[in-house]
C-alpha cells in the first residue's frame, strides 16, 4: 500500500523525476549514493544480509539556469523484520520494523563547472522497532519482556565525483542505536502439564523467540569516508565496480572502526548503468581494539545487497 | 534584429547530473519542463530576438562518463540542427551557429 502511494506521487509529479542508485553495507546503511538517468525514478533495494526491503524517490526542483534540476527531496521507506524473513509473523503477530528517511541534496555547493562535480545530502530518519526480550538473572514472571526502540538519526554527506569515475564521500552525523544484533536469538518454550482423572496427562506449549542478554540504547556520532569506482555509462555487458569504505558507528564501543570493500555489478539499461548485485565483504573492528584474541580472519564478514528498478 | 519562436528539446542517457545550453554565448537557459512519456525536458522560447544572423548554442554536460546529451533545436517549427555529447573525464561539450 505504501508503495503505492509512493508510485502515486511519482505520476502527479510536475518534474521528471530521476531515479538513483543506492548500495548498502551489511548493517544497511547506505555507502554509495549516485544520481541516476532522468530514465529511471523509483529503486528498490533488498538488503539480503539485515533482510531488509526499502524503497526510495527524488523529487527534483526547477533549476532557473539549467536543464537539470541541482536540488532534490528524497524519501525512503524501509521495512525490516524485527528477527529476519523467517520470524516476520511469529505467533500470528507482525514484527516487521520501520524506517522512514527524508533527505535534501544540493549538486555543485563547491564546485562551479569543470571535470570536478560535488553535492551535498543532508538526510534524517525514524526508525521504530519492538523487541521481544529475555533476561535470566531476575524474578521468572518478570524474565520475558517487550521493548519498543525508536531511533532518530541525522546526518550530513559530501560527495566529490572526480572526472566522472571516482566518487568519494565523507560523511557524519547523530544516530540512537541498540545492541540488538550482538544479544542472541533464542526460543522459549513454556509447557503447561496437566492431569486428569481419566488418566490423561496434557502437556500445553507456548513458543516465542526473543534476544537473550542486557539490552542497551546508546548514542552514536558515525563518521563514515569511502572511495567508489563508477564504471562508464553505456556499452554492452557487465561491467563491475568497487567502493572501499572505513566507517565508525554501529558498535557500543566508540574507538571501533569498520573497513570495508564492496564489490557490485553493473549492466547497461537505456545507456545507464545500474548495479544489480552487491557482495560486500567487511573487516568488524578493523584495527582489534577489544583485543578478545579474534584474528582478523575471524572478524571478516560477508554481506549481499541487490538493487532492482521498480520504475523505469 | 531578427525574431522567430525557438523551441529546444533535451534528452540524456546515463548519468548526465548538471546540464546547461546558452544561447548567444550569454544567456543561459533555465526552467526546462519535463516530460516523461518522451523521457526528455523541452523548453519554448517565442519571439526570441538575435541582434544579427547567426543563432550561437551551446550545450555543456557534466557527470559520470559514458553519459550523452543532445539537443535538437527548432526554429519556427522547423528542425535545424542536432548537438551531440558524450561525458569523458566528468565533461561532454558541442556548440553549433545556425543561420536564421
Amino acid at each position: 500500500m505504501k508503495a503505492v502511494i509512493l508510485i502515486c506521487l511519482l505520476i502527479g509529479s510536475p518534474l521528471l523525476l530521476r531515479g538513483q542508485v543506492l548500495l548498502e553495507t551489511q548493517q544497511g546503511d547506505i555507502v554509495t549514493f549516485a544520481p541516476n538517468a532522468v530514465t529511471s525514478s523509483l529503486f528498490g533495494v533488498l538488503n539480503a544480509n539485515d533482510q531488509s526491503l526499502s524503497v526510495r524517490f527524488l523529487y527534483g526542483l526547477p533549476n532557473p539556469v539549467g536543464v537539470l534540476p541541482k536540488k532534490y527531496f528524497s524519501f525512503g521507506l524501509k521495512a525490516k523484520p524485527t528477527n529476519g524473513i523467517a520470524s516476520l509473523i511469529s505467533d500470528g503477530k507482525l514484527s516487521a520494523g520501520a524506517n522512514i528517511s527524508a533527505a535534501f541534496t544540493k549538486i555543485d555547493l563547491f564546485t562551479c563547472g569543470g571535470k570536478y562535480l560535488d553535492f551535498v545530502t543532508i538526510n534524517t530518519s525514524y526508525e521504530a522497532f519492538k523487541y521481544d526480550l529475555f533476561k535470566a538473572d531476575t524474578l521468572f514472571k518478570s524474565q520475558i519482556y517487550s521493548k519498543r526502540f525508536k531511533g532518530f538519526n541525522l546526518g550530513l554527506s559530501y560527495n566529490l565525483l572526480v572526472k566522472g569515475a571516482h566518487l568519494f564521500v565523507v560523511s557524519m552525523g547523530y544516530s540512537r542505536k541498540n545492541n540488538i544484533s550482538s544479544l542472541k536469538l533464542i526460543d522459549i518454550t513454556d509447557q503447561t502439564a496437566s492431569y486428569d482423572s481419566s488418566g490423561v496427562n496434557r502437556t500445553l506449549s507456548n513458543k516465542l523467540s526473543a534476544r537473550k542478554g542486557t539490552y542497551k540504547e546508546f548514542d552514536r556520532y558515525p563518521i563514515r569516508v569511502s572511495y567508489t569506482y563508477v564504471p562508464p555509462d553505456g556499452g554492452v555487458g557487465v561491467k563491475p565496480g568497487w567502493s572501499l569504505y572505513l566507517k565508525r558507528d554501529s558498535s557500543e564501543d566508540k574507538r571501533i572502526m569498520d573497513l570495508g570493500v564492496l564489490l557490485f555489478f553493473t549492466t547497461s539499461k537505456i545507456g545507464s548503468r545500474m548495479p544489480v548485485v552487491g557482495i560486500n565483504l567487511q573487516a568488524d573492528d578493523f584495527s582489534d581494539v577489544q583485543r578478545r584474541n579474534n584474528g582478523l580472519l575471524n572478524r571478516l564478514s560477508l554481506g549481499l545487497t541487490s538493487v532492482f528498478p521498480i520504475i523505469e | 534584429m531578427k525574431e522567430f519562436d525557438l523551441f529546444l528539446e533535451m534528452k540524456f542517457t546515463g548519468s548526465v547530473l548538471d546540464a546547461e545550453v546558452i544561447l548567444e554565448n550569454s544567456f543561459k537557459v533555465g526552467n526546462w519542463m519535463s516530460v516523461p512519456s518522451k523521457k526528455s525536458f523541452i523548453k519554448q522560447l517565442d519571439n526570441y530576438q538575435i541582434k544579427d544572423d547567426v543563432l550561437d548554442v551551446s550545450m555543456l554536460l557534466r557527470g559520470k562518463n559514458g553519459a550523452t546529451g543532445n539537443l535538437t533545436v527548432t526554429i519556427d517549427k522547423k528542425e535545424r540542427d542536432v548537438l551531440e555529447a558524450t561525458i569523458e573525464e566528468g565533461i561532454g561539450r558541442d556548440s553549433t551557429e545556425i543561420s536564421v
